[in-house]
């Protein structure tokens, strides 16, 4: 009854051409304001990398004027091609790429398998040993640190980029765990009763009904698992000591000296480091757009 | 009668033993993985708590020792209490403003896919180059910040040299790399049915009333992923401080927060065992307050699974 | 259910390894992959800059033959062009002094922001590297866990080359890293407090040029005040255009702390190691007038001013800045010819003699290396009278033996700088040898850095906050000189 009731009040509002005229000011003017906050907001998001820019295309000495220059004047491309030549660029692009894309394919698999055990199957010990996986991250890393690396240089490990990546298929980050698992409990359980009535395994069920309702999140952790082993600096640091090893990373950071640094050749290299996730990032959301487009908080 | 009764019974049993195999073999690689690379290590630092472990010679038993040191040392304090005031006003507002831009970046609007890259920007900007800037931004004299402050006529605090303003200004610094929370706030927003809007149109709700009745419902347990994740990521910040502060924890052990003290406590002073205790006593709180999170959430979190 | 559309747990198990395989066979082809596309021209670069390694011997006639080779791996922290060309310098002086050694070196270099995790964890992990640089404070540290060892005996082992007990070598610098009479490490970047003065704002301002060494010296703390007061600008509403004079108070490796309370007659540790003395006067007093330039006098920038390097002096917006010689060679880098920079001796306080502090970083070799000798043969070359002649020369360390005083700071003389205060420094070196306390450094980065921060952010004046501290620091120093077995 309150339905029917409901609906037709819509339906009457929806006829009522004031009422209509009225809602769309009142929804352009909410879009206008909109717009403001969000290119306001996303100056002052997008300042980093503006600076970052800047300073790289600034004349070596002349990085940090007082008052800030924001454009460089002269503006100086070359400063891109002498920290091309300066560093074995290419190189630690290839060694960081190799990383990258093993350990976020191990991560993705291994830590959306577990996820989906947490959230899904029932089995005994399954809240103890959620608490044991959350838990671990709660100590800080930094203690674990000489441990994992005695542990590593006896497996014989060290000088190799397999601490770097083995890992990640093992469950990956506990942290990519919490997220899958949060996720699938938001996915609807009817439909994966319902498979399962049909005899579907649970295999069937992750690869075929979960994993490919859960792209948003598994979008998600490919740009986070990317950007932490791309960003990753200790680990690289202590098991790719070799300048040949190195990642880009760890590389960047031998651009910094004690008392003197090139910070134009720094910030051009940091820019060119930035911008393969950038490149990503863009790509990936996409896949955070669908939905609620149609009926979302927008209106239609 | 009975003896249906009795096959489904040993189905149903035979259909949860094989559901608790599966789940085993699931979380199989990360079992593996916590004993190869997590449980080892954890256990040996917990051993190191009751050790004094110089990192270069064997370790050598200490009884409760690290115990005293920490009970009578008053730098505890202060980190404890530099690292709650950063806890409790970052998470907040991170998870907030996270969720509004999310929710502002996830409606209809002219290349959304630009600004969310802007919005996500400053999380993947490399930290050497942020922290820079960020001195930059909060430099009393000139810094954009105060600029600002002078000439909307508001006193403008002296950031990360004045011992008082430190701690805001790293929090200021960390709310503005929200890309990441926003992100997963984004994956949550797709996650929500399409059909559920449109029940809600049907029944007339307005737009308030569909984010209060079904987004922020089927939101909740993402914005709980958000805050356990937040509290236990800011009891450990520490990278940030490392370099703003150039390890130091300064001014005035302002910024000295726990992880920094403790990185001090092993790698500069060559007092692992008592690092290592220090660890241990920060995962004791982050575990007490992600236990308390946990139980809260059964009076707020909605599961669908929950039904 | 078809059985060919089931996914089944075998089948998923089965892609699953197959992934990894096929991953981990990727990888290990990466790896061992020289001839990779992107990496075959970054390889050459990479190679120049570390020394020939024993995969790439036949190209390095020097040295034919291929077996019985070397390797040896050599940390430091300078990884930026500059520091790293000058470390490969040495490298090439060590490879022309002995032709027929079979050492390769190999450069291990990081960012001293990781620098000392990264040894630590590697040494941990009995993978260290065989010579490696500490500082100052952390010889003291790793000599007591037995992972550096003393050096006396090797060096005798030298015979006519034994360069330590040469009437040439300025002993007294090397007891700085000596322990109950032996010696641990050898000094690498000696440096030293001076005053840098930027001449081009002097000229403008027309105002009297700073000394230029110690002997004719009149200028006291208050002349440099002074001087100081007529070389800062300030916009009507305050904020600073240029400023007179820079404060270096960082308790974090530059001895100027130690030279400013010692000049000013004061002590900073008791003879037996084991108090501090700077709340006495006239500590206090010392510290007090270097926190009145920033406040009373606004000569300085505060710490909030020079944030991000706006008053730095290689920027030309600083006039005046006590800092420390090494610096010298640095601004032929970033400076070069921006402003007439240079360098004046460190001024005196009353009728007081001047002090200044003396102090370096060490060269130290791994007692668990698997090449004993052949580590300390780089390691002593490395500090001794021909592998120390590229830094001596560049200006970057000051000469540790008499017969390379003329040739210091050769390569930038012809920029017509001053050298002297460096050099004439030496004459007045405070002798004592503040890192041989081994909780001095756990004080400072503790309790005396914080007190110095109150004392500039104006919270404290430098007699409350300097007598605050001191019974905690005394509770360190106790526990270093019961180690040290002089109390």
């Amino acid at each position: 009854m309150g339905e029917a009731v409901s609906a037709r009040t819509a339906a009457t509002a929806r006829v009522t051409p004031g009422l209509t005229d009225l809602t769309h000011g009142v929804r352009t003017l909410g879009k206008g304001i909109l717009y403001f906050c969000l290119i306001a907001f996303g100056l002052t998001f997008i300042l980093p990398y503006f600076w970052m820019v800047s300073t790289s295309l600034k004349q070596t000495g002349y990085e940090f004027q007082y008052p800030p220059v924001w454009i460089p004047n002269p503006v100086v491309w070359r400063n891109y091609v002498d920290t091309w030549n300066l560093l074995p660029f290419a190189l630690w692009f290839w060694n960081t790429i190799v990383i990258v894309v093993l350990s976020m394919a191990g991560a993705i698999l291994t830590a959306s398998m577990a996820g989906f055990g947490f959230a899904r199957l029932r089995f005994p010990g399954r809240g103890l040993l959620f608490t044991l996986c959350l838990s671990t991250m709660m100590l800080p890393s930094i203690v674990t640190l000489i441990p994992k690396f005695i542990l590593f240089t006896a497996l014989g490990w060290v000088n190799t980029n397999l601490p770097l990546w083995v890992p990640s298929w093992f469950g990956g980050d506990a942290f990519f765990i919490f997220l899958c698992r949060q996720f699938f409990l938001g996915i609807p359980r009817e439909l994966d009763e319902a498979a399962r009535i049909d005899g579907a395994s649970s295999w069937r069920i992750y690869a075929q009904i979960v994993l490919p309702l859960s792209r948003p999140v598994l979008a998600t952790m490919a740009v986070f698992a990317f950007q932490g082993s791309w960003n990753d600096f200790l680990g690289p640091l202590i098991y790719l000591p070799d300048r040949e090893k190195m990642t880009l990373a760890v590389g960047l950071n031998t651009m910094l000296g004690m008392y003197q640094t090139n910070w134009n050749y720094l910030m051009a290299a940091s820019t060119l480091m930035t911008l393969p996730i950038v490149v990503l990032f863009f790509l990936a959301q996409r896949h955070f757009v669908r939905g609620i487009a149609t009926t979302g908080l927008a209106g239609r | 009668m009975s003896s249906i009764a009795a096959v489904s019974v040993r189905r149903r049993a035979g259909l949860a033993r094989r559901e608790a195999v599966d789940g085993f073999l699931f979380i199989a690689p990360w079992l593996l993985g916590f004993v190869l690379w997590v449980a080892g290590p954890m256990l040996f630092s917990l051993i190191l708590i009751f050790m004094n472990w110089s990192l270069l010679t064997p370790p050598s038993f200490a009884g409760l020792e690290n115990f005293r040191t920490l009970l009578s040392d008053e730098l505890i304090p202060v980190s404890l209490y530099n690292t709650a005031y950063y806890t409790f006003i970052f998470v907040p507002l991170h998870v907030l403003l996270a969720l509004l831009a999310a929710l502002a970046l996830n409606l209809r609007i002219r290349a959304v896919g630009v600004f969310r890259t802007v919005y996500y920007l400053p999380s993947i900007t490399p930290t050497v180059a942020s922290a820079m800037l960020w001195l930059w931004v909060f430099n009393p004299d000139f810094g954009l910040v105060n600029l600002l402050l002078r000439r909307l006529q508001i006193p403008s605090p002296q950031w990360f040299v004045d011992p008082v303003w430190a701690k805001p200004a790293l929090i200021i610094m960390g709310l503005w790399s929200l890309g990441s929370a926003m992100v997963i706030f984004l994956a949550g927003l797709q996650n929500i049915p399409t059909e559920l809007y449109e029940a809600a149109s049907i029944d007339g709700a307005g737009t308030w009333a569909r984010f209060w009745n079904v987004t922020l419902p089927l939101l909740s347990p993402v914005i709980f992923f958000n805050l356990v994740v937040g509290i236990i990521g800011s009891f450990q910040v520490f990278t940030t401080v490392f370099i703003v502060s150039n390890g130091q924890g300064g001014p005035s052990n302002a910024t000295l927060f726990l992880v920094l003290y403790l990185y001090q406590n092993g790698f500069v002073f060559f007092k692992m065992g008592y690092a290592s205790l220090i660890a241990w006593m920060l995962f004791a709180i982050v575990l007490i307050f992600t236990g308390i999170q946990f139980l809260v959430a059964r009076k707020w979190v909605h599961y669908e699974g929950g039904l | 259910m078809k059985r060919s559309e089931q996914f089944t747990r075998r089948r998923f198990i089965g892609g699953v390894i197959l992934t990894t395989v096929t991953g981990v066979l990727t990888a290990s082809c990466a790896s061992s992959a020289p001839a990779t596309p992107s990496g075959a021209a970054a390889g050459n670069q990479a190679t120049s800059v570390t020394s020939p390694s024993p995969t790439s011997v036949p190209q390095a006639a020097a040295n034919p033959p291929t077996t019985g080779m070397v390797e040896l791996v050599e940390s430091s922290w300078a990884t930026d062009t500059y520091g790293m060309s000058r470390e490969q310098e040495r490298l090439d002086l060590f490879h022309k002094t002995y032709p027929n050694s079979k050492i390769t070196v190999k450069l291990r270099n990081v960012a001293s922001s990781g620098y000392r995790q990264q040894v630590l964890t590697q040494l941990a992990g009995g993978v260290g590297p065989d010579v490696f640089r500490l500082g100052w404070a952390d010889v003291f540290p790793f000599k007591e866990q037995g992972q550096i060892p003393a050096l006396d005996d090797k060096f005798k082992s030298l015979g006519k080359d034994d360069w330590l007990s040469n009437p040439d070598t300025k002993t007294d610098i090397f007891d700085g890293a000596r322990y109950a009479g032996k010696l641990y490490g050898l000094p690498m970047g000696g440096d030293m407090s001076n005053v840098e003065v930027n001449l081009t704002l002097f000229k403008e301002a027309g105002v009297k040029m700073p000394p230029t060494t110690y002997d004719e010296s009149n200028w006291s703390f208050d002349d440099m005040l002074e001087l100081a007061k007529s070389l800062t600008k300030r916009n009507p509403d305050g904020t600073p255009i240029q400023m007179g004079i820079g404060v270096d108070a960082g308790m974090n490796g530059s001895g100027n702390p130690v030279s400013l309370v010692e000049t000013w007659g004061g002590q900073t540790l008791s003879e037996d190691w084991s108090k501090f003395l700077w709340a006495q006067d006239p500590g206090p007093e010392a510290w007090q007038w270097n926190a009145d330039l920033v406040w009373k006098w606004k000569v300085a920038a505060s710490q909030a001013e020079a944030q991000g390097g706006a008053f730095s002096y290689n920027n030309g917006k600083l006039a005046i800045f006590p800092h420390y010689v090494s610096q010298l060679s640095y601004h032929t880098q970033d400076v070069k010819d921006k402003f007439d920079w240079d360098q004046a001796p460190w001024p005196k306080q009353g009728n007081n003699p001047v002090k200044v502090m003396f102090w370096y970083s060490a060269w130290v070799m791994n007692a668990k290396s698997k090449h004993p000798d052949e580590a300390f043969q780089l390691l002593q070359f490395l500090a001794g009278p021909i592998g120390t002649i590229p830094g001596v020369e560049l200006g970057w360390e000051l000469p540790l033996f008499k017969s390379l005083d003329s040739r210091y700071n050769s390569r930038i003389a012809a920029l017509n700088k001053n050298i002297k205060p460096a050099i004439d420094g030496f004459n007045h070196r405070i002798t004592r040898h503040y890192y041989h306390q081994p909780r001095w450094q756990e004080a400072s980065t503790k309790y005396i850095g914080p007190a110095l921060d109150d004392i500039f952010a104006r919270k404290k004046t430098a007699a409350e906050a300097l007598r605050e501290i001191t019974p905690k620091v005394n509770a360190l120093l106790e526990e270093g000189a019961k180690l040290m077995g002089t109390i």
